[in-house]
């Protein structure tokens, strides 16, 4: 699963992952851990974080089939 | 890590903030503002050099810093493992050849009393400065540290469980008094340090999802 939350971030005026972990009930180590995909957050989160930006959640997430599912991502 | 690029500055004085990705540090404008609220020694450090700087009117730039910063579990992680091995391993070892000097119940409930005290002041005064470094966060734990403590608890779990086993029911057979005490406090030393492990491979680990 890849994201576009780095880049939105910075559309969104720059904000700081402090800033959207705070928004969206994170830390700002689990939205780094998201930036560089190592983590897959859970739906409830995910659909936060997209609202934050006004986004869609398909418009922050992309789901590509054939990845790595053993983590259930 | 790659340590951050520093150069001189025309602007005002700033400061280095942890509101940040760790790709690169932010400088905030008011002096002296960040010296409590950061997360690692290393920018307690350059916050401590800036405030040096600071009163002898030099500034500078920061860039492309990738500072690490861990999360609250992983350091209460570290802290949890740095406490517990050295203490009782030592404990362990000295159990070896105890049994040669014949001591009395007194001096060996004494020897475990030392043990744990070590471990819990080391670990306390860790606690306290973790705290103080966590004073001006807002959120300490999410959904992905729970997740890491748990698939780290299930597993040391039965460890834990396969201990207990040993020492409640094989053992007591063959052995007594001492040696199922200490047998018991291995298994749940070895259960804490597998759980603290694991979490801090958790946190290394490419990908996780909830």
């Amino acid at each position: 699963m890849t994201n576009e939350v780095r880049l939105l971030r910075f559309l969104a005026q720059d904000m700081t992952q402090a800033e959207l972990g705070k928004r969206v009930g994170l830390t700002r180590q689990t939205i780094a851990a998201i930036e560089q995909g190592r983590y897959s957050p859970s739906l409830d989160v995910a659909f936060r974080i997209a609202h934050v930006f006004g986004k869609g959640i398909d418009d922050v997430f992309h789901w590509q089939p054939g990845g790595d599912d053993r983590n259930g991502d | 890590m790659s340590r951050p690029r520093w150069k001189k500055r025309e602007t005002a004085r700033f400061k280095v903030s942890l509101a940040q990705d760790g790709a690169y540090l932010r400088h905030g404008a008011e002096p002296w503002a960040h010296l409590t609220d950061t997360g690692s020694i290393w920018l307690d450090l350059v916050n401590f050099l800036d405030m040096m700087l600071d009163m002898f009117d030099i500034t500078y730039t920061i860039a492309n810093s990738t500072v690490h910063i861990m999360s609250s579990l992983q350091k209460r992680a570290w802290l949890a493992l740095w406490s517990m091995c050295p203490v009782y391993c030592v404990y362990f070892v000295a159990q070896i050849g105890l049994p040669y000097l014949q001591p009395t119940m007194l001096e060996r409930i004494a020897c475990l009393a030392v043990v744990a005290s070590l471990h819990a002041v080391a670990y306390i005064c860790g606690l306290l400065v973790i705290k103080r470094h966590e004073a001006g966060e807002p959120l300490l734990e999410d959904e992905r540290d729970r997740a890491i403590d748990g698939r780290a608890t299930r597993t040391a779990y039965f460890i834990l469980l396969t201990g207990m086993i040993v020492v409640g029911m094989v053992m007591p057979f063959n052995n007594s008094g001492w040696e199922l005490v200490n047998a018991a406090l291995f298994f749940i030393v070895l259960t804490e340090t597998a759980r603290y492990a694991l979490i801090l491979i958790g946190y290394r680990q490419p990908r996780l999802a909830h």
